[in-house]
């Protein structure tokens, strides 16, 4: 019986019809398009005065109803969305802002129903970004798409989607191109660049997309779209390190995560010391310190993580870019649309794309002549951009005139020392990634400042000598080469091929570098011998013990391995090897232009092909176990470690990727810190604490029930008979009076402190 | 108008307000009170929609004729409302309307949203017209929705469904028969090249001859705007006959129940009956 009388239930409010719909979707079709006509006769009312509809309320309950119900009469309701998409289409202007919302959820909410496709709806919200002109609906719409996208691609990326969101924001680009349609432009770059962060999209062409907003005439967008290339990776990182922290649950304190950021700053400050000052057991002893310090928290850090390309690397033409770049934004006919700072900017970005891709824009280093002047404002950024802009590729002619000027500017006796050291500084920059830039009288007009009095004036020198006495210790004079430097060039000189830097001749890696140590190490050991002989019968089992590394065993190695004052000589060796290997190359040139040399000494000759010849033995006989890679890792660690130690061999083959930091320029700050840069670090150390009251604090943490929320919410009838309840009945009315006027003053106070 | 301006929006919903609108009202009534008072047909509470049935009543036609659209987008708004004693109460204005003294009134309305109006009727009394019954089944599927017209005592549902009965009567005959005015019929006469000119001829008294060509029509879904093309009986007819057997079904199980409701029924049916067998006859 009850079931009949549900069923003769007349719904009297919409509520009630759709819960009675749900269940019953085929009795109540009736209700439904009685429901449906009346909608629609609502949307004509609505339709007449869109601005002064008379019951918005109604209407808005009535628009979600039937978003609700409209999956069980797909047929009747086929043109509810296109309806709802027209209503916001036409008077999103003059809409009710709550009805235009609710149109917006409802169209959400059909799409999670699966009535229209995420295409169709991006269609229909997208437009309305950029031609609504509340600020609220935007930033609805705009959080919207976000959530859409990111739900889309949550699982598995969605690239038909993606691709016609894409294609939306660069029509948006492309047809915003003019002065006046600025914030059109600009709502696709921001949309990009917080896509981009949350790695919802990470492809090459959302770079592309932001190149476009990088290359539009209007100065806002190209700023955002410089902006995103320059920081959105930092940002996504820091996203990205934030949401694992959130993930695995955050109880490391603060003090181990600043432990965490101030790890590599340490050794590399170890490195540098102990690249400059005098080599001292207890310096080494720190460096191994902290090195094993680091290698520790490596360890815990190795967790999964995705591969990311910066948007850097993802450009398409890049060379395209920066010249189109350069041309619109910072060349002389471009007028001066820009502000200094933006300009700035513009430079950094087109360094960087300079440096990371090895680009020729020669028209940068002229530019930059202009500009570096000690007089100029903000003119360490742009001697950091000269040194990012400069790389082994570009030819020494173009660069020698900008080190001359910075020469003649910044290092002279006239100037500051501050103003010195950033002009040496800068040099070493430019030089580490192009040796070749600069005549040898005047580096070592230069390298003379090893003497100045000024110790960050000092240091910089010192370094320019360390990096000469690494690259080319010929150009440096007899006094400043230093011991190794020296008798390497002896050497050489002696094998008669000392060898010369020569413009556009690359280290190329042939084979896994320091695979000769392993081999000399195997021989050392005997265990060529053994494989040789038994290799049939052990096989199976060295194998078995070789792939699967104990990582107890590795660990009990690695406290092991440095033993770096015993084996010195055993080290040099080796590092000739390491050069050896490494220019190859140049070598092999050279050989080709002096042949009769080779002639008479044929020795180092024969010596290095033996070398050569084992590797490519041990490459072509032998499949190499993790155990061997741990092993060779151990071996080049060492070998890397001695090159640090003495005089640094660090190669840089990745250092024109690197970004240059303007601060690092001006050298290590000396003397008393200024009262502003005293409340600098004072609010910095302030950024993350928290002050109140803590006691809030502790009430805010989740916690379990305490007595007093247990006493309050306990049944009144078990409480009933209580002396505490009771109490307060039988109390006298004095005493009631007391306890009365004391809360009432308690009150006042509470009120009165806030 | 100074009027309005005096009283806002909210208080309008007191009858009294409405009362002393009623009392003052000038001569030349403008948009502006129309579109604040036919809200207002919608309103949940009985005395503000009795009390703007009169003062709709007390406005001269002449200057209600340019705002039938929008009062009759709001009755039909209120035919299928969700609460019942909106929906009873929106009979009356339509019955309003159809009485109006300007003949062009009521041919507005049965003119451009024929079809609406029918569905709202059938929403109203609780018939099928979608899907017509098989024609074998001798008691109609809407037999029981007479139930549905309104939850109160038998008397008061029966008051109800007469008044909706009224409308719809006066509705279908308004537009299934040809009364022609003196003035027209000259005109017929006039230079008869044909029988069967006149028909495409613009009627002289459509306000809107070419609404059926939906030029300012907006959006594709125009399935229930109020505008179709029914400007004459023929078209008006075509668009019945698919809901007639509803209708008919409906009318029957009400002349079963016999008293005024049942009566009325007759009277309908045989005036259906009258106009099926005339076109029948016509074709």
């Amino acid at each position: 019986m009850p079931k009949r009388r549900r069923a003769a239930l007349l719904p009297s409010n919409i509520a009630l019809l759709q819960n009675l719909i749900r269940r019953d979707p085929g009795s109540y079709k009736e209700e439904f398009l009685v429901q449906y006509r009346h909608y629609a006769t609502q949307k004509e009312i609505l339709a007449t005065n869109p601005g002064g509809f008379h019951d918005t309320e109604a209407f808005l309950d009535q628009i979600g109803f039937i978003a609700q119900v409209c999956t069980c009469y797909p047929n009747e309701t086929k043109e509810y969305p296109e309806d709802l998409a027209d209503l916001l289409r036409k008077h999103h202007t003059v809409l009710p802002v709550e009805l235009r919302e609710k149109i917006v959820q409802s169209l959400v909410l059909l799409r999670n129903r699966g009535s229209i496709t995420s295409e169709r709806l991006i269609q229909i919200i997208f437009p309305l970004l950029t031609t609504t002109n509340s600020k609220t609906f935007r930033k609805d719409i705009y959080a919207t798409l976000v959530r859409l996208l990111k739900h889309a691609n949550r699982n598995t990326k969605a690239p038909k989607l993606n691709r016609t969101v894409q294609t939306l924001l660069f029509t948006l680009l492309e047809s915003s191109d003019g002065a006046a349609a600025a914030p059109d432009g600009l709502w696709a770059a921001k949309l990009t660049r917080e896509l981009w962060r949350r790695s919802i999209w990470d492809d090459p062409r959302t770079v592309e997309i932001m190149k476009q907003a990088a290359l539009h005439g209007n100065t806002k967008v190209a700023i955002a779209g410089v902006s995103f290339f320059l920081g959105v990776d930092r940002e996504r990182e820091k996203a990205e390190r934030k949401k694992r922290g959130l993930v695995d649950e955050d109880n490391s304190s603060y003090a181990s995560s600043d432990d965490d950021e101030g790890d590599k700053p340490q050794v590399a400050g170890i490195k540098h010391r102990i690249g400059v000052n005098k080599k001292t057991g207890k310096r080494a002893r720190k460096l191994e310190a902290a090195m094993r310090a680091m290698k520790k928290k490596g360890k815990g850090a190795a967790l999964p993580t995705q591969l990311n390309f910066s948007a850097i690397h993802l450009l398409h033409d890049p060379q395209g870019f920066a010249e189109r770049l350069f041309g619109q934004t910072l060349s002389r006919g471009s007028g001066n649309k820009f502000t200094l700072d933006q300009r700035i900017q513009v430079l950094n970005l087109v360094s960087r794309l300079i440096g990371v891709h090895k680009l020729s824009v020669l028209g940068v280093y002229s530019y930059l002549l202009k500009y570096l002047t000690p007089k100029q404002r903000n003119v360490t950024q742009f001697m950091a951009a000269t040194a990012q802009a400069s790389h082994d590729l570009v030819p020494p002619d173009v660069l020698s005139p900008v080190i001359r000027k910075i020469a003649d500017e910044f290092v002279s006796d006239g100037v500051s020392a501050e103003v010195a050291a950033a002009g040496l500084n800068t040099i070493r920059e430019i030089l580490t990634r192009n040796p070749l830039a600069i005549e040898a009288d005047l580096l070592q007009d230069l390298t003379a400042y090893k003497g100045s009095k000024s110790k960050s004036v000092m240091m910089a020198a010192r370094s320019l000598i360390g990096l000469y006495r690494e690259v080319a210790p010929e150009m440096l004079s007899r006094k400043d080469r230093g011991k190794i430097a020296s008798m390497e060039m002896s050497a050489t000189a002696a094998a008669g091929q000392a060898k010369k830097l020569q413009y556009g001749v690359e280290n190329i890696v042939v084979g896994i570098p320091g695979l000769e140590l392993l081999e000399q190490w195997r021989k050392e050991q005997g265990l060529d011998k053994d494989d040789e002989e038994d290799a049939a019968t052990k096989e199976a089992e060295d194998d078995d013990d070789a792939w699967n590394i104990d990582i107890s065993d590795s660990e009990a190695s690695e406290g092991g391995w440095i033993d770096v004052e015993s084996d010195i000589e055993y080290n040099v060796s080796d590092d000739e090897a390491g050069i050896q290997e490494h220019h190859a190359d140049s070598e092999d040139d050279d050989d080709d232009s002096d042949n009769e040399e080779n002639a008479e000494e044929k020795q180092p000759e024969a010596k290095r092909v033996k070398t050569e010849g084992a590797v490519q033995t041990l490459m072509a006989t032998k499949i190499l176990t993790p155990a061997d890679f741990q092993k060779l890792e151990e071996l080049r660690t060492k070998a890397g470690l001695d090159k640090i130690l003495h005089g640094g061999k660090a190669a840089a083959t990745t250092q024109h990727e690197d970004t240059v930091d303007a601060t690092s320029l001006l050298g290590p700050k000396t003397g008393k810190a200024n009262k502003m840069e005293r409340m600098a670090a004072v609010m910095e150390g302030r950024e993350d604490r928290q002050f109140g009251p803590k006691k809030s604090k502790k009430d805010n943490q989740p916690h379990s029930t305490t007595n007093k929320e247990k006493a309050r919410k306990k049944n009144f009838i078990m409480m009933i008979h209580k002396r505490d309840v009771q109490g307060k009945n039988k109390k006298s009315l004095r005493d009631k009076q007391k306890v009365l006027r004391a809360h009432i003053e308690k009150q006042k106070k509470s009120k009165g402190k806030r | 108008m100074d009027l309005l301006l005096d009283l806002k929006i909210p208080s309008l919903t007191e009858p009294e307000a409405l009362a002393y609108l009623q009392a003052h009202l000038p001569e030349e009534v403008d948009s502006s009170l129309f579109t604040s008072i036919s809200p207002l047909i919608l309103d949940p509470t009985s005395t503000v929609r009795s009390a703007v049935l009169s003062l709709v009543r007390a406005i001269p036609s002449s200057s209600l004729a340019p705002h039938v659209h929008l009062i009759s987008l709001y009755i039909h708004s209120g035919m299928t409302h969700l609460a019942p004693d909106i929906r009873a109460d929106s009979s009356k204005f339509l019955l309003f309307v159809l009485k109006a003294e300007d003949a062009d009134i009521p041919m507005q309305l049965v003119s451009r949203s024929w079809e609406k109006t029918l569905h709202c009727f059938g929403s109203l009394l609780g018939w099928d017209l979608a899907s017509p019954p098989p024609p074998g089944s001798s008691i109609p599927a809407g037999s029981g929705n007479w139930n549905k017209v309104g939850n109160a005592t038998s008397i008061d549902r029966i008051a109800k469904a007469a008044g909706h009965l009224d409308a719809l009567s006066l509705f279908l005959r308004l537009g299934l028969s040809e009364n022609l005015t003196p003035e027209m019929q000259a005109q017929r006469k006039v230079p008869v090249y044909h029988a069967d000119t006149y028909k495409h001829l613009i009627p002289r008294n459509a306000t809107t001859p070419y609404a059926r060509l939906g030029l300012f029509v907006e959006g594709k879904g125009r399935r229930w705007t109020a505008v179709s093309s029914t400007e004459d009986i023929g078209a008006r007819y075509q668009l019945l006959k698919s809901m007639l057997p509803g209708i008919l079904a409906g009318l029957d199980s009400g002349r079963r129940q016999g008293g005024e409701i049942g009566r009325k029924c007759k009277h309908l049916i045989d005036f259906l009956d009258k106009v099926n067998s005339e076109t029948e006859k016509l074709q």
